[in-house]
């Protein structure tokens, strides 16, 4: 046995029933880091171990949704790409970062419900297990954009510096799945509905999203519409970030206001929640 | 020095039928379009509200073993969730001034399509160990675990035995400051039960703390100094560890008695056919409450027959400490049963053979019936009470096996084995 000054002589841990919200839970977080990481790392392993393509799935749901969507709505149907970039690059941009939030959001919901023998066994912060999903979804998210950017060159888009925007717009994504997931992953404990739902409702969310065609293709009175849907601001930041256009800078700052009160709002509910996952699983 | 473990006030209430599996939304829909008036008020009155633990207290040392009694449902596993933080409790705090482990989660968050070297650092990682820290014990968890050769092996392939080395090895080195251990004798086979003891003898004798919870009676005293009883959610003794040990077993029977004089207490059950007048459990060698699991349990049942006109037929029904209904006897046994008896005083005995109640508590219902027509003549409910317990000494079914033995019944059965190969009967003949 080693000797007891593994842990520090100050550590105390108090038990208690706890407030809605307080300091401790950000420290209680940061404390498990380690694990955080860890589970994201297993979620990655785990979901490519025993596929023969192994990670190159990461890169065929987007470049399969890309080539059906530029033929149909492209090419049959004559939907255009605006701001000058080719469609197919257009669409892969999109489909990147749509996965991105799509994933993450779907694997998010479902994770509290996939790791029941883990919370009602052991302690570690609840949020640690949501917030992995949507860090594996970021890894996928990562090989999907050196893709896009090894396209570039095809399509004549030279490198810029505002390319660089497209990392935090993809940290904006994600913090949105992670903020709806904080939701969906509490409710889907007591209500499994969710998890027949979700995939259906992101089937139908990707046509109310400026994914394959461009917002500018909706009448202008309807567009406010479409801008409520957070998404919107984040991909057309993201395309207009790639080929170096002017970004919607308001626009964008109302998605990070949205993401926000439903992050806020879904880490009261999910700390509420909380006290009774492990009687609830 | 402080103690390590600090427990004030400590209460957790449960509301029941709210646990239990999940709901569909659509439930909810309509029970709240059912009823919405009920759903407006706060649809609380439906559920029962119950206190788990209510107003526990206590303080442990550092380096002591305690050992946490009490019969099911008195709120030892609830009080151990709390301690290692997977439910929060309603009132009151707990300060542990050292990381909690426990030997119940050998395993948890164990992957079958990972590897067992992925396994280790994921496993580590969720029982709180930091990166470093399981760098560091990497090989010695290996060396341990005797499963080198198949690390980058994915665990499905690995047999039940190889699973839970693995798994037991990477618990032995998080070197926590509090251990426990709930019943973790109830799983594994010996070696690893045995393994089990002695890494907490390790841990006690280490300077470390440990919680033992445990029905066994023998391994409680053994390891701990130091026990606590529960009893419906609060500590009913504090104290060393005999001496709470035998209180639990000689009160643990519960709040019935191993005898009743009805007749004495002026209350007679019974109707106009025949009423009861006392009833009485016996075993030889009984102490307290206790009975010896291979000695007889009698049981008699006085009662008066007031008229003549049907046969009766007593009958006793065991209860075990989960309220399961073990098994019911009548006596229809004895031919003059069929026939209905002379008013007069009697006395019905039934001895359950020794070697067939597992160890626990029992509940005996008493009654007298009449088949046909079914009549109940009276029929007392948790009348009497008693328990059985296994000195353990090798002759009891039990055998030399000293972990925990579920079922509801231990019969001593008579086993035999027949060679059947020739090279074994041959190595017999040498």
């Amino acid at each position: 046995m080693n000797s007891l000054s593994d842990t520090p002589a100050g550590y105390e841990v108090v038990i208690r029933p706890r407030a809605a919200i307080s300091l401790a839970d950000a420290r209680d977080l940061w404390r498990y880091r380690e694990l955080l990481w860890t589970l994201a790392l297993r979620d990655v392993r785990v979901r490519y171990k025993q596929a023969a393509l192994g990670a190159a799935w990461a890169l065929l749901q987007p470049l399969s949704q890309m080539l059906i969507f530029t033929v149909l709505f492209n090419r049959f149907a004559g939907i255009r790409a605006d701001s000058g970039i080719p469609y197919p690059l257009f669409c892969f941009s999109g489909l990147v970062i749509w996965t991105l939030f799509a994933n993450g959001l779907n694997h998010a919901s479902d994770s509290l419900v996939a790791n029941s023998n883990v919370i009602s066994k052991v302690y570690f912060p609840r949020a640690v297990v949501p917030l992995a999903s949507v860090l594996a979804a970021g890894v996928d998210f990562l090989l999907g954009f050196a893709l896009l950017l090894g396209m570039l060159p095809f399509f004549h888009v030279s490198l810029h510096l505002t390319m660089l925007w497209c990392l935090p717009l993809a940290f904006v994504a994600g913090a949105g799945a992670f903020a709806c997931g904080l939701w969906l992953s509490a409710i889907n404990l007591q209500f499994r509905d969710v998890r027949y739902a979700l995939p259906f409702v992101l089937q139908l969310l990707i046509f109310v999203t400026p994914v394959f065609y461009s917002a500018s293709l909706i009448p202008a009175k309807y567009r406010a519409l479409l801008d409520l849907n957070p998404m919107t601001a984040i991909i057309d930041s993201f395309r207009a970030a790639l080929i170096g256009a002017p970004m919607a800078w308001t626009r964008l700052g109302l998605s990070l206001f949205l993401v926000g009160v439903v992050g806020v709002t879904g880490f009261l509910y999910f700390r509420r929640m909380e006290q009774t996952f492990a009687d609830q699983v | 020095m402080a103690p390590i473990v600090e427990v004030r006030g400590l209460a957790k209430q449960y509301r029941l039928g709210a646990r239990g599996g999940y709901r569909s939304l659509r439930e909810v829909l309509m029970q709240t379009l059912g009823a919405p008036g009920r759903w407006l008020r706060g649809q609380r009155n439906a559920a029962e509200l119950f206190w788990a633990l209510d107003d526990v207290s206590f303080d442990v040392q550092p380096g002591e073993a305690l050992g946490i009694i009490g019969r099911n449902g008195a709120g030892k596993s609830t009080l151990l969730k709390i301690l290692s933080r997977i439910t929060e409790p309603t009132r009151g705090e707990v300060r542990l001034r050292g990381r909690i482990a426990s030997l119940l989660e050998v395993g948890t968050g164990f992957h079958p399509e990972l590897t067992g070297r992925e396994n280790i650092h994921l496993n580590g990682a969720i029982m709180g160990m930091s990166r470093a820290e399981i760098r560091r014990s990497f090989d010695e968890i290996v060396a341990f675990s005797e499963v080198e050769r198949f690390l980058d092996t994915p665990v499905k392939r690995y047999s039940s035995g190889m699973y839970v080395r693995l798994a037991f090895a990477v618990a032995a080195h998080l070197r926590p400051e509090i251990l426990v251990v709930d019943e973790v004798l109830a799983v594994g086979d010996a070696a690893f039960q045995k393994k089990c003891l002695g890494k907490m003898q390790d841990v006690a004798s280490g300077g470390r703390t440990v919680f033992f919870v445990s029905h066994n009676m023998a391994a409680i005293t053994r390891l701990c100094s130091r026990a606590i009883l529960l009893r419906d959610g609060r500590v009913a003794i504090d104290g060393r560890t005999d001496s709470v040990v035998a209180e639990y077993i000689r009160g643990g029977a519960g709040d019935s008695p191993i005898a009743v004089d009805y007749e004495a207490r002026g209350r007679a059950p019974g109707n106009e056919n025949a009423r009861l007048l006392a009833a009485r459990v016996t075993s030889p060698e009984m102490r307290s409450a206790v009975a010896d699991i291979r000695q007889p349990v009698r049981v008699e049942i006085d009662y008066e027959v007031l008229r003549t006109q049907w046969p009766l037929h007593p009958n006793v029904h065991v209860y075990n400490e989960d309220g399961t209904c073990v098994f019911i006897t009548n006596d229809s046994y004895d031919p003059a049963t069929r026939n209905p008896r002379a008013p007069g005083r009697y006395r019905a005995v039934v001895e359950i053979p020794g070697n067939t109640l597992a160890e626990g508590m029992y509940s005996l219902d008493v009654a007298l019936s009449t088949f046909e027509p079914v009549l109940v003549h009276f029929f007392e409910r948790g009348a009497l009470s008693f328990q059985v317990h296994d000195p353990a000494e090798g002759d009891s079914a039990r055998g030399t096996y000293a972990g925990s033995l579920p079922g509801a019944l231990r019969p001593l059965l008579p086993w035999r084995t027949v060679t059947l190969d020739y090279a074994a009967k041959q190595a017999v003949g040498r």
